[in-house]
């Protein structure tokens, strides 16, 4: 009987402790998904109003950026962007987080409205950001906006 | 064996599984944006011939695809896409690659020439490929082009 109570005993524990690494990477991906997805939008914001220190945070010193016409920046192009550049609102939809490990891959579509020689302008476009897991936080590596033409 | 000579066995075995696993890592890192431009090479021949082996070899299951006109693909629809465009003649250049652990962002412009519908078309894009070392390979998680405007 004590026998068959210790071998029930000991399966229950193999079976409970070979779920648990399954379970913490769940949880995991899970934690890394949500933080990745609240840094986008902290980055929306701090576009919007122009919060240079918000986005020196988020952004890789390495970041290249990719603008919706195609013009390639580095971190340090990309930030005199958007100090120059005066964005009225920035929303982003559909938005989905991979996490592969310390990388994460964010897609989704966003609409800018901008001003350019006091008239307004919008942009429609699909977007996809690289995120790398380095020193404790999440940072964006790399950054893509294309325009949705069909 | 003595306690003292069982602790500087530990300590030195343990310093050996350091300083092999720093060595590991660094080969990643030496090496990996020349492997992942090589791979680049091949990804580009494989698309001009429409290899969908080699391409299914290269892109991760979990691929995301942002196309030149902002279509958002799946690996699977990358590859019926592939399959089901005419012949392309592709040239890449201005090819450069960015290391952050096991992760490589390789940012180009590619130059397509082709038909559609019977008709020849040019375009060019500035694109940007997410590249993940992985179960002891390197494969594409993400690429993005952007149609340049000038």
């Amino acid at each position: 009987m004590k026998t068959r109570a210790a071998k029930f005993a000991c399966l229950l524990l193999l079976a409970v402790t070979a779920r648990v690494p399954m379970w913490a990477q769940h949880v995991d991906e899970a934690g890394a998904r949500s933080k990745v997805l609240a840094l986008e939008h902290a980055w929306n914001q701090a576009e919007a109003f122009s919060d240079m220190k918000a986005m020196d945070a988020i952004l890789d010193n390495g970041l290249v950026y990719v603008d919706f016409d195609g013009t390639l920046m580095t971190k340090a192009e990309f930030l005199s962007h958007v100090k120059s550049t005066h964005l009225e609102q920035v929303v982003t939809q559909s938005m989905n987080v991979q996490i592969f490990g310390d990388t994460a891959i964010a897609t989704g579509t966003y609409l800018v409205k901008a001003f350019k020689g006091g008239k307004p302008a919008f942009q429609h476009g699909r977007f996809v950001d690289a995120w790398v897991h380095k020193d404790q936080t999440w940072v964006c590596v790399s950054a893509q906006a294309t325009p949705i033409l069909h | 064996m003595s306690l003292i000579a069982r602790v500087a066995l530990a300590i030195a075995a343990l310093a050996l599984a350091a300083s092999t696993t720093a060595r590991a890592q660094e080969n990643v890192n030496g090496d990996a944006g020349t492997k992942v431009l090589a791979l680049e090479r091949l990804w580009g021949q494989a698309a001009h011939l429409r290899d969908i082996k080699a391409l299914e070899a290269i892109f991760d299951d979990d691929f995301v695809n942002l196309d030149i006109d902002g279509r958002l693909m799946t690996k699977a629809q990358t590859l019926a896409d592939t399959l089901a465009a005419g012949p392309v003649d592709i040239v890449v250049e201005s090819t450069g690659a960015r290391v952050h652990g096991n992760t490589v962002i390789v940012t180009g412009v590619l130059h397509l020439k082709g038909l559609d519908g019977g008709k020849p078309y040019a375009r060019s894009g500035r694109f940007v490929d997410t590249w993940l070392y992985r179960k002891g390979h390197w494969v594409v998680i993400a690429s993005e082009t952007t149609p340049m405007e000038h």
